[in-house]
């Protein structure tokens, strides 16, 4: 009796153990959305080296045929396929132990029950990215895009992908592939000497047969699972319509209007453009047409009956919220990659069914900053982030045309209010204020400086796109009135007034914004609050943004990117930086060999990335510089808070690249950079690394020369034999408390990577960060 | 007055040395360049050889000429990319006279001793932070060369001075963050025109005494391609 009550207990205890599992597995909560981290233990595939598991897979490359063409080459190709895998895998952008995996890995479970041997060679990871894109490697990786899972209608279609991608790694089609390059390189023979437009022409063909190959034997592996044949046409439905977003609604601008607050009806456009398959694969392209596809596999399932065949096999209430999640992680990925506008309609899209969601309203507000900034602050890379609306298709152009049309001044406005009306509903949130109040300091600068300026009492003309009305602007700012955001008096300093700018110029002096700003903050204009904030931003206040511990950025209008920051502007004289401790985020260390069809020398990469650790413990000993590194080459299993931190931290720097040295952005991830900056205890973060790459050397024109001048032989004959490298050192560091680029240089050495050349340049740019400023 | 001009090139030279000493010392208490992790000082030992495939020179019919030099050297990392330094070195030769003009016999066992001292900057051509990589010299001092010869029957010991002009290329590599291997090719330009008489030497152990003007055209327009090699020392953070 005891026995049995004591494994009840522990019965129960498992169970509960269970649920505990599934809650925190798939607990995501809509409302409180945040960005999915990885948790639990590193993989396996994380942790090994690249050249390990080249080798492993070359291994057993000569385990299935011994008797291999091109076997030095082959091993070449894997070792540098596998580094670059690995590249992407342990970039951060490849999520595990997560529930969209979880789910994925389920779905391949269910497709090969039969085939438990090709099961274990596969690992299914999903990677952070908008793009509709599947991929597989040569040693079983299959990499799914979150934004291949958002628009999946049901499991079958993502079964459908499986059982493609599955094709690719079971015939070994990277390996196909790299063979039949290798062939064409070395066909010969009185008909046969292919040009390289040939060649690639026959690659082309080639990839399309394997594809192909993969549609129609993942159709075989498809047919034995029992998911329904109707859906297989969908999915090249998708695929023909990758270029638009997961839904199709007509875009409403009351997303951004209030009650009193109402963009004028001529901003909404009127009908959009149809929505058109795209189906460009053009003779070079490596997939065929997928229509031809779709064609041949509905033909292959002619006949056939979706008898008791099912669209979900493992779940459909996880296959949702999977989905949901994937949709919600891709917004992300669009402001990451400036996709403003796609943000915005992608949150617009999800508060359909999930109205007053803080992230989605966060993301909003993310994005209309990011518009904001670009447009008033950079003009000349607005349409760098800009989408024109003519290119877009379906009812989300109704979004690209409305900000299309807004002038840099109005979206100011815009985005001051919409930040304002988020910052009243959620005022404890650090990140939206501080967003908010970029967003009214921008408005302040660029566009309406004068409180006054906005009505306290609602608009009751209904003919409000045509009445003006007279607007003040700050004194510093009274020429601001030009083109969209720019500040004229600093062309006006320059005593340059580009042509254009000027027209524009006298043009924009008489033109007053549209009546529909005044109405902008009815019920806040005498809030005192928002008299503080606007007031303090007016006069020039920065007391309170400095409290808040964000910076009053200035944009210089003339500076283009310059990728050189940390030195004196007139002689580039280095500049002391005075930092103590700084943090290495993945050093980097690429070989490259220009000269041979696989330029990238794996092997050697990785060793020297190894000894690149090494030296950068030593020279920042050398120069007194306290360190941490945080290198995805060296994380052991349980170190996942480290791949998170890094996940972050590069996601960040990429942004950061995109936007350049021209723009400041504010740094909106406070909350996880405060975490990291306590665990490093530093705000300094530095991304370093070399790249070495050895050219053809054309020293034999220098022997030839030499002999008009015979003493000089010798070091022709020196100059012939050295080999040609170049290397290049690049480094930025980026303090991630004031969200700003404290230090970027790029020193290119025409010399080969040696020892004491990597040593004394890592010593160099180690001083100048070490070294307090005057 | 050839004498004076000497003297008067010398203060100068003696001014400079001052203005350009003054200059290491502000460069290496003001910049952020690091030198070498830090070292900014070289001292060092050169060994040159120079090969002269022109046979006229000093009527010497037979191969081509070899001459050995010891070099010491001490350099400054003044910027980034320059480096100054000041050199010295000094070559013997032993030699046999032979003055078809004037004695048509040969006489042994007279000498030449040649004492260079001078100045350079290297200029590092590869982008890397000096003392590494390839640079480009340019160097000047005074020559100095003490002789032997024979004189109507009766030894001499002579002196006469020079000034020079060279032009160089060549590589350093650190190994164990100490040692520096320098390779190098120099060209010297010698100017001598209106200077003392002087012996030219072909390495051959011969010698011919022209006469003055002759020897220092002889000497300038004939560039003598040096190749060297060093061994030097990184010193002082």
């Amino acid at each position: 009796m005891k026995t049995s009550l004591s494994l009840k207990c522990k019965g129960l205890l498992l169970c509960l153990f269970w649920l505990i599992g599934i809650e925190h597995t798939y607990s995501q909560d809509f409302n409180n959305y945040t960005i999915f981290r990885p948790e639990g233990k590193l993989p396996l595939s994380f942790l090994k080296s690249s050249i390990q598991k080249a080798n492993e897979e070359f291994n057993k490359v000569l385990e299935a045929n011994a008797k291999q063409n091109y076997k030095h080459k082959k091993k070449e190709f894997l070792q540098a396929n596998n580094f670059l895998i690995d590249e992407m895998l342990l970039s951060g952008k490849v999520l595990f132990n997560d529930p969209i995996s979880a789910y994925v890995n389920k779905i391949a479970d269910s497709i090969l029950k039969d085939d438990p041997k090709l099961r274990s060679q596969l690992e299914i990871y999903i990677v952070k990215s908008y793009a509709l894109n599947a991929f597989t490697t040569s040693r079983g990786s299959i990499f799914i895009n979150m934004g291949l899972i958002a628009r999946m209608r049901n499991e079958a279609e993502l079964a459908y992908i499986l059982c493609h991608e599955i094709i690719h790694y079971k015939n070994k089609h990277v390996l196909s592939e790299f063979e039949q390059a290798e062939n064409l390189k070395h066909e010969s023979g009185l008909y046969r000497n292919p040009s390289i437009s040939e060649q690639e022409l026959e690659k082309s063909m080639y990839s399309r047969e394997l594809e192909s190959e993969a549609d129609v034997q993942g159709l075989k592996i498809y047919l034995r699972s029992n998911y329904k044949l109707s859906e297989l046409k969908n999915v090249f439905d998708i695929l023909q319509f990758s270029h638009i977003p997961f839904a199709n609604q007509t875009f409403n601008k009351s997303l951004f209007e209030t009650s009193t607050f109402k963009l004028p009806g001529s901003y909404q456009l009127k009908e959009t453009r149809p929505l058109q398959a795209q189906d460009n694969a053009d003779s070079l392209s490596s997939h065929p047409k997928v229509k031809l596809r779709r064609d041949s596999i509905l033909h292959l399932i002619r006949g056939m009956k979706d008898n008791n065949r099912m669209e979900f096999i493992v779940s459909k209430e996880e296959f949702m919220k999977v989905r949901e999640m994937a949709r919600f992680e891709i917004t992300q990925t669009y402001l990451e990659n400036r996709k403003y506008e796609a943000a915005i309609y992608n949150c617009f899209l999800l508060s359909k069914d999930h109205p007053n969601n803080k992230f989605l309203e966060t993301c909003i507000l993310k994005a209309l900053y990011g518009l904001n900034k670009y447009a008033s602050e950079c003009p000349f890379k607005f349409k760098q982030v800009l989408e024109d609306y003519e290119d877009i298709q379906g009812k989300q152009q109704g979004l690209y045309f409305l900000i299309q049309n807004l002038d840099a001044k109005e979206l100011a406005i815009l985005a001051a209010n919409y930040s304002w009306r988020i910052f009243k509903k959620y005022p404890n949130d650090r990140e939206i204020k501080a967003l908010a109040i970029e967003n009214m300091r921008i408005m302040v600068d660029y566009s309406v400086s004068t409180r006054s300026y906005f009505s306290a009492i609602p608009d009751h003309n209904t003919n409000a796109d045509t009445i003006p009305t007279s607007i003040s602007f700050k004194k510093t700012n009274n020429l601001a009135l030009a083109s969209p955001g720019i500040n004229l008096l600093k062309f006006k300093k320059h005593k340059i007034i580009p042509k254009s700018i000027a027209l524009d110029f006298d043009e924009a002096t008489l033109k007053p914004l549209p009546r529909y700003c005044k109405f902008a903050f009815v019920d806040d204009v005498n809030d005192n609050y928002f008299k503080y904030i606007f007031d303090s931003l007016a006069d020039g206040k920065t007391k309170y943004l400095n409290d808040q511990k964000t910076e009053k950025l200035t944009t210089d209008f003339y500076a283009t990117d310059d990728w050189t920051v940390g030195y004196e502007n007139t002689h580039k004289i280095p500049k002391p930086l005075g930092m103590n401790k700084v943090v290495f985020v993945n050093p980097f260390y690429y070989k490259v060999d220009v000269r041979k069809d696989i330029f990238i020398r794996s092997q050697a990469s990785e060793e020297a990335e190894a000894n690149f650790n090494t030296t950068i413990r030593a020279m920042a000993l050398a120069c007194g510089l306290t360190y941490d590194i945080i290198d995805k080459k060296q994380f052991e299993a349980n170190e996942v808070s480290y791949y998170n931190d890094m996940a972050i931290l590069n996601d960040w720097m990429e942004e950061f690249y995109l936007h350049g040295t021209q723009i400041n952005f504010l740094n909106y991830k406070n909350e996880a950079f405060e975490k990291i900056k306590e665990r490093y205890q530093t705000k300094y973060f530095c991304w370093t690394g070399f790249m070495t790459v050895r050219t053809q050397n054309i020293g034999f024109l220098k022997l030839v020369a030499s002999c008009f001048f015979p003493p000089l032989i010798p070091l022709a004959v020196y100059k012939t034999l050295e080999p040609n490298y170049t290397t290049v050192q690049y480094t930025m560091v980026l303090n991630i408390e004031t969200g700003t680029l404290e230090y970027l240089s790029t020193k290119e050495y025409s010399i080969k990577d040696r020892n004491d050349v990597i040593k004394s340049s890592l010593f160099e740019v180690f001083t100048q960060i070490k070294t307090p400023a005057h | 007055m050839k004498l004076s001009i000497l003297k008067i090139f010398s203060k100068k030279l003696s001014i400079t040395m001052m203005v350009i000493l003054g200059t290491v010392w502000h460069a290496s208490a003001q910049t952020l360049y690091t030198g070498y992790l830090g070292h900014k000082t070289i001292i060092g030992y050169h060994f040159i050889t120079g090969i002269n495939f022109d046979q006229i020179t000093s009527g010497n019919t037979k191969g081509p000429a070899f001459l050995a030099r010891h070099e010491f050297i001490m350099d400054f990392v003044l910027d980034r990319d320059l480096t100054f330094g000041f050199e010295s070195s000094l070559s013997n030769l032993n030699f046999s006279q032979v003055v078809p003009t004037y004695i048509p016999e040969t006489n042994n066992n007279l000498s030449v001793h040649m004492i260079m001292y001078g100045v350079n900057y290297k200029y590092f051509i590869t982008g890397t932070p000096a003392p590494v990589g390839s640079y480009f010299k340019i160097k000047g001092g005074l020559l100095n060369y003490y002789y032997t010869c024979l004189k109507d029957n009766i030894y001499e010991n002579k002196k006469s001075q020079l000034t020079y002009l060279g032009l160089g290329y060549g590589k350093k590599r650190v190994f164990y963050d100490k040692i520096i291997l320098d390779l190098g090719v120099e060209c010297n330009f010698i100017f001598g025109y209106g200077g003392p008489m002087f012996p030219i030497f072909d390495g051959q152990k011969n010698i011919a005494i022209n006469t003055l003007t002759e020897s220092a055209h002889r000497i300038s327009q004939d560039c003598f391609i040096n190749y060297s090699v060093g061994i030097e020392g990184l010193f002082w953070k």
